[in-house]
């Protein structure tokens, strides 16, 4: 799954946009973005191939190498499978010898509509906030979306820390809607 | 009707007006019923008068209209496909041949290279001087201003207090049990105030934007002032 980009891709050159950053030792990107949605909608595997990202993972790639598991809901699969592969991507990117630079995407897609929260995290820490009676409950689902992201994102940030990262990494986080990227 | 045409033309293109006006002279009621066109039209027009009655009959049961709105629909698709034939050349997918009404994938700034411009002055001071080998670039789908890092007396919050019941052993709806790690690391976050949903009334766009101030009044501050 993993791969190496020779060149600058696309991406960078949107987000960092003529900063005079340079690699401190080697001018090799790996460029990956995951997510446990499903690539086909919206064109999402196209867009960021077309942006530049070498290497896409998204829902229909999990299921081409699981078969017998079914999407969990049209969205594609709960988030937690791709926290597994984003660690399995840094943990191979830093085995590397020598060391490339590595530009990381990751999407959440829990925060949107079913609110698709693993069981297990649901078992251990759902919260119930407010009364909702709607048939999926959604309000309070929702709130709880949002503390799993946060979780997750705690888990992203920490474990780049564990792995000694933090602080020659630069974290990028925005939602969706401000997802136009040539804002930068 | 003839007659009109021929004087109203004449003024311009005399041959038109001669020949119209000499089809003014000739044609009567008589010589216009020879003529096939006008057979035709009879002839559906007393076929119409047997179809079986209903309420419709007049509008879409009757081989005129059936005729008539087949030429039609076919003769604007063929326009239609010409037009856009004639424009191929200098549109843009997604552009259609009535206009750029509709939205344009080629206009979107997601998809517009921004290579050429200067960086964001904002973005530029904040990571001047910062060096880094790699970026974590993370995207949160469906997350709204007020929700991340959830804002106490955000529009989310008022929706929730105003709306929604609380049951006796609820969680309180407070940051520090929302959203208590980003809270912890960002004091500010940026909001783009300008950013508006395509759809604005959805359910989402409702409760993901800020509203402008003081331009649109909150239903707290609706219902506070009546």
């Amino acid at each position: 799954m993993n791969s190496v980009t020779k060149n600058d891709p696309t991406i960078l050159g949107m987000m960092l946009n003529g900063s005079t950053h340079r690699p401190s030792t080697s001018n090799t990107w790996e460029t990956v973005y995951i997510e446990m949605a499903t690539g086909e909608y919206d064109h999402e595997r196209e867009i960021l191939e077309t942006a530049g990202f070498s290497t896409v993972i998204c829902a229909e790639d999990k299921q081409a190498l699981d078969p017998e598991t079914p999407f969990d809901s049209m969205m594609g699969y709960f988030d937690d499978y791709g926290m597994e592969v984003l660690w399995d991507y840094v943990d191979t990117v830093m085995e590397r010898s020598p060391r490339n630079r590595m530009y990381l995407g990751w999407m959440t897609s829990t925060t949107h509509m079913p609110f698709m929260i693993n069981p297990e995290w649901v078992e251990k820490s759902y919260q119930g906030f407010i009364k909702d009676d709607s048939e999926w409950s959604s309000l309070d689902r929702w709130l709880n979306a949002i503390r799993w992201t946060d979780d997750k994102v705690k888990e992203i940030i920490l474990g780049f820390r564990e792995r000694g990262l933090e602080n020659e990494t630069l974290f990028i986080m925005y939602p969706s809607p401000l997802s136009v990227q040539n804002q930068f | 009707m003839l007659a009109r045409l021929s004087l109203k033309h004449s003024r311009g293109d005399l041959s038109l007006a001669m020949s119209l006006t000499v089809d003014a002279k000739h044609e009567t009621p008589l010589t216009l019923i020879h003529r096939p066109v006008v057979r035709v039209l009879l002839l559906l027009l007393l076929g119409s008068l047997f179809l079986p009655a209903h309420p419709w009959r007049h509008m879409s049961s009757s081989l005129l209209f059936d005729i008539v709105s087949t030429l039609l629909s076919a003769i604007l698709s063929k326009h239609l496909r010409n037009m856009g034939a004639q424009s191929s050349t200098n549109s843009h997918p997604g552009t259609n041949p009535m206009g750029n009404l509709n939205y344009n994938p080629a206009d979107d700034p997601y998809y517009i290279s921004n290579l050429d411009s200067p960086i964001d002055s904002f973005i530029a001071e904040a990571i001047d001087g910062l060096e880094f080998t790699n970026i974590v670039h993370i995207v949160l789908e469906s997350m709204r201003a007020d929700s991340y890092p959830f804002k106490e007396n955000g529009l989310l919050a008022q929706h929730i207090e105003q709306s929604f019941e609380k049951p006796p052993n609820s969680v309180p709806i407070t940051t520090s049990n929302i959203s208590p790690f980003i809270a912890s690391l960002a004091e500010n976050t940026i909001s783009w105030e300008t950013m508006w949903a395509t759809i604005p009334f959805t359910h989402k766009a409702m409760l993901g934007r800020n509203p402008p101030p003081k331009k649109i009044p909150t239903n707290a501050q609706i219902i506070a002032d009546n």
